[in-house]
């Protein structure tokens, strides 16, 4: 008799357990994230798609946001094939029809710009990891926050180390060069460019843009060797970046540095195809897998590696993505609610200074009254026997650079 | 001078391909009046194919062309046959309408096939002749460069040898005339048509080849060149093969020397501007057949 | 026994009817002629047999085979040949070229050299004109290449629509010398002609088509004497 009576309140205590503990698993919260998966820029969409995941699985694997009784982060990608309108339309339909509670994205400036204006209609956050123009948070928008830096900002890091690299070395350099995608990335670069140098002493000499989909980039090169920078900075995608190196190489365009602007320049594929003549190859980037700052970077990465069917290691956008992720599920933890309001609103005061959103090089994360991330920094790698080494700030980087770059005549 | 000189050199290297890729789009709609809006994703197929050669038979390029020629030439003829063929049959009238769409629409599908299949990276075969320079008085011309646009201009004289010196060559110039007479003299018009698209694809497939050694292989790479085959085909005048290879020389000088002396995101509405001043002043275009 | 044989044939250009229950006959090495006011549906006729406006319904046999079920290349291939209304030559191709397309089918190509020196000789002003594109050939000389190129294929048969539209009486007439040496070379022809009388004349048998249907046929020399056909077809 007592043994029935057992039997039972425990099968009654299992089913009550299961039940309630089916009913947490299944609640959900709802993360839009877009990014370019078809067309030409699916190859970068990809990445950062599995950062997103990695970071999602791993919050879910540790049970979920706790404020919400261990609901699941559910992210929901909409493709926006690079093209903003139909960023604007796909931001829409994760609102209204998936009914998301908040939005990460978009890559591209030109798509953030215009989707983020469609979640500030809807009240929703949108958290853009990676676009740097500087207009998407100067908008006076109060759903918008974003982690990376401005691209003004990048400008400056970039003149900055030039100046530096000069100082240290005795090699000074005297004229500079722009040469980018036309594109809202890279005018904002440009432009800021254009501003800076002359400031502190360098001349452009070469202020190049050149159309999306530009099948030979020689007409640019050219141009390139004849004005003769010293130093050129560079700020491409991914197919117009391996036909850059490859052509400036043809040509034997030589200068005392090429330093790129991330993108195309720090994706995995840049250094697989261009192989040897990304050498010496200096990038501006918001991140790299050798930073000394924090254990985190290291043990994340190799967690990535890991975790990647093809073995890859984050790169800078697919790092921010990763952290962004990170960064929302503070906010979820904070707001302990699915409404967009109150997880705006966590947003809005965030102050992270310990979890793996600290693989990003500062401290505290926080965002400003425009919503844009305080107190970035950035710093540069050069490519060396393939690998990606900070070299710059001397402070957190693991190489010493080479300046200036090795005549293409004197390579093997 | 010397760069400006140079910058017309590889405008007349480089225009020579995108003359050669839009001589196959010319051919395609001169003949069997389709505009192949799956032009650019049948340059992938082609670029793809010749990737593949290389990686597994490490053969030499330009010998390669002659292998991915062979596969491309029933991609091409199949590919008419099964996807373009039914609407001309069924619909007689609005077949041309049809088959826009059903290009756009295939050129979406062969894209993202491919992506699903070799995926989004971008691929790139080092060669022989990769990154190979000869230094001729001071300028640097590219191996790869060089050799393409020989070989594309004896490719194109070869094609128009078969169009005007061999039995189904005049075949398939008499279908682009006048279809119903070509059909009256004993000719299969349709397989005119899929003949046709397999040599525009056979051409795809050497344009391919000559590219590889200096460019990159990826799903959306037809992007790159497809507009501006159009405007080479309606510029070099519709239909006629020199008239595209011409017009492919005109629109790489006008963007490579272009650039040298304004910003390359404008050389874009320089060829715009060109194109639609040699059609007011030549509608039919640079070689184009008057119509009544 | 006839070489064509054309049985209750009726087509249709959309919903509009051309041909009603049409049905006529072509006997080996005669000239068989049809006449018929414009619109009447003659050309349509011709390009019924050719497979260019296939038939809805009815029967064509050519040497007792069916053709409804073959396409005009085909048919062509099975020595059909028809110089079309308005000569439809190739403008941009030389007449050599255009000659040569004539006996494009295999079993042609072989003796096509021979028939080229006999069709050039046949029209000689063709061996004066062969690099010259044909677009550029005068009215008469165009109507020559088209007869020259339908030669070309060894026909069986050849039907003419309109051979001497559009040209200059010495010319019309030159056009008809020609037709009466294919005759003598014992070529089938099934002729449609504008010139009732001169077509009559000729014809061993003649139809004439009034709004798609025959209404009258018999030995030319016959229906020319006929009351009706004079008030309607001659003026007289
Ligand atoms: N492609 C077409 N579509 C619709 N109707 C047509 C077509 N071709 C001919 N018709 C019509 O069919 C009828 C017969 O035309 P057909 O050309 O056979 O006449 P025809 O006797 O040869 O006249 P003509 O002496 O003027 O050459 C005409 O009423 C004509 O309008
Ligand atoms: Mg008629």
């Amino acid at each position: 008799m007592r043994g029935k009576v057992a039997c039972i309140v425990s099968v009654c205590c299992m089913v009550l357990l299961l039940g309630f503990g089916t009913a947490f698993a299944q609640q959900e919260i709802k993360i839009g994230v877009l990014i370019p998966l078809s067309g030409s820029m699916a190859v970068i969409g990809e990445n950062l798609q599995m950062a997103h995941d990695f970071a999602a699985k791993e919050i879910n694997d540790a049970g979920g946001v706790k404020s919400l009784k261990g609901a699941k982060i559910k992210l929901i990608y909409a493709d926006t094939r690079g093209d903003p309108k139909v960023g604007m339309s796909e931001a829409e339909r994760l609102i209204v029809r998936e009914g998301v509670s908040a939005i990460m994205g978009a890559f591209q400036s030109s798509v953030s710009y215009t989707s983020t204006e469609v979640a500030e209609k809807y009240q929703v956050p949108y958290l853009v990891p990676n676009s740097l123009m500087d207009q998407i948070t100067e908008r006076g928008f109060k759903y918008t926050f974003r982690v990376e830096r401005k691209g003004s900002y990048w400008a400056k890091d970039q003149i900055d180390f030039i100046l530096d690299m000069g100082k240290k070395t005795g090699v000074q350099a005297k004229t500079i060069g722009v040469v980018y995608e036309n594109t809202d990335m890279g005018q904002s670069i440009a432009k800021a460019i254009r501003k800076l140098a002359p400031e502190h002493g360098l001349k452009v000499v070469l202020d190049e843009g050149y159309p999306p989909k530009t099948a030979d980039m020689t007409p640019v090169v050219l141009k390139m060797k004849r004005a003769n920078p010293d130093v050129v900075i560079l700020n491409s995608y991914i197919s117009d970046a391996i036909l850059l190196m490859r052509t400036i190489a043809d040509q034997r365009v030589n200068t005392m540095a090429l330093l790129g602007s991330s993108s195309g320049y720090s994706d995995p594929s840049f250094v697989k195809e261009v192989g040897k003549l990304a050498e010496y190859f200096f990038d501006l980037t918001e991140w790299t897998t050798d930073l000394k700052h924090s254990p985190l970077v290291a043990q994340k990465n190799a967690a990535f590696k890991k975790w990647t069917k093809d073995h890859r290691d984050f790169n800078g956008g697919a790092a921010f993505c990763y952290a962004s992720t990170y960064i929302l599920y503070d906010a979820l933890e904070k707001a302990a609610s699915t409404d967009p309001k109150r997880i705006r609103d966590a947003l809005a005061t965030v102050k992270i200074t310990k979890g793996p959103a600290m693989i990003i090089p500062w401290t505290p994360i926080e965002f400003d009254a425009e919503g844009q991330a305080r107190g970035a920094r950035m710093l540069v790698i050069q490519y060396r026997d393939g690998q990606r080494k900070s070299v710059w700030p001397a402070n957190i980087a693991s190489t010493a650079p080479v300046w200036p770059m090795p005549k293409w005549e004197e390579r093997k | 001078m010397t760069g400006i000189i140079e910058a017309a050199v590889n405008g007349i290297l480089m225009g020579g391909l995108y003359g050669l890729i839009a001589v196959s789009l010319s051919l395609i709609f001169g003949v069997a009046k389709i505009v192949n809006f799956a032009h650019g994703a049948l340059l992938m197929v082609a670029l793809f194919t010749v990737y593949w050669i290389l990686e597994l038979l490490k053969v030499d390029p330009y010998l390669s062309a002659l292998l991915a020629g062979c596969f491309l030439f029933f991609f091409g003829y199949y590919f008419q046959r099964l996807f373009i063929e039914p609407i001309l049959k069924r619909e007689k009238d609005t077949a041309a309408l049809t088959v826009i769409l059903l290009t756009s629409g295939l050129m979406l599908i062969i894209e993202n096939s491919a992506l699903l299949l070799f995926g989004a990276d971008y691929r790139t075969v080092r060669t022989a002749y990769t990154g190979k320079v000869w230094e001729v008085a001071g300028l640097y011309i590219m191996q790869p460069r060089l050799i393409g646009f020989v070989l594309s201009v004896v490719l194109i004289r070869l094609l128009e040898f078969y169009l005007r010196r061999t039995n189904f060559g005049r075949a398939i110039r008499a279908t682009s005339q006048d279809r119903e007479a070509a059909r009256l003299m004993g000719i299969d018009d349709y397989r005119v048509y899929k003949v046709t698209f397999g040599i525009g694809t056979v051409i795809l497939g050497f344009a391919a080849a000559f590219l590889t050694p200096f460019y990159f292989i990826h799903p959306a790479v037809g992007d790159l060149f497809v507009g501006k085959s159009f405007v080479i085909v309606v510029l070099g005048g519709l239909g006629s093969i020199t008239g595209a290879f011409l017009g492919g020389l005109i629109v790489g000088l006008i963007e490579s020397v272009g650039a040298q002396f304004i910003n390359s995101a404008m050389v874009e509405s320089l060829i715009f501007i060109v194109f639609i001043a040699c059609l007011v002043i030549r509608p039919m275009g640079l070689l184009g057949k008057e119509r009544e | 026994m006839a070489v064509l044989e054309i049985e209750g044939v009726s087509t249709f250009y959309g919903e509009f009817q051309a041909l009603y229950d049409v049905s006529l006959k072509v006997e080996e090495h005669a000239l068989t002629g049809i006449v018929g006011a414009n619109g009447a549906g003659k050309s349509t006729i011709l390009r019924t047999i050719c497979g260019l406006a296939p038939a809805r319904s009815g029967s064509i046999l050519h040497n007792g085979v069916p053709l409804e079920r073959l396409s005009t290349f085909e048919i062509a291939r099975r020595g059909i040949a028809l110089v079309p209304e308005g000569r439809r030559l190739f403008p941009a191709m030389t007449v050599l070229d255009n000659l040569l397309l004539g006996a494009f089918s295999k079993p042609e190509r072989e003796s096509r050299e021979k028939r080229l020196g006999e069709v050039l000789k046949f029209f000689p002003i063709l061996k004066k004109r062969k690099a010259q594109l044909a677009g550029t050939l005068s009215g008469g000389e165009q109507q020559m290449l088209a007869i020259g190129r339908a030669l070309m294929g060894k026909p069986d048969i050849v039907m003419l629509d309109e051979p001497s539209l559009g040209l200059s009486p010495k010319m019309v007439s030159h056009i008809y010398r020609i037709l009466d040496e294919i005759r003598e070379l014992g070529i089938t022809i099934l002729l449609v002609e504008q010139n009732v009388e001169w077509c009559l004349k000729k014809a061993d048998r003649a139809y004439i088509l009034e709004n798609g249907s025959v209404v009258l046929e018999g030995p030319g020399k016959e229906l020319l004497s006929e009351e009706g056909v004079r008030k309607a077809y001659l003026g007289l």
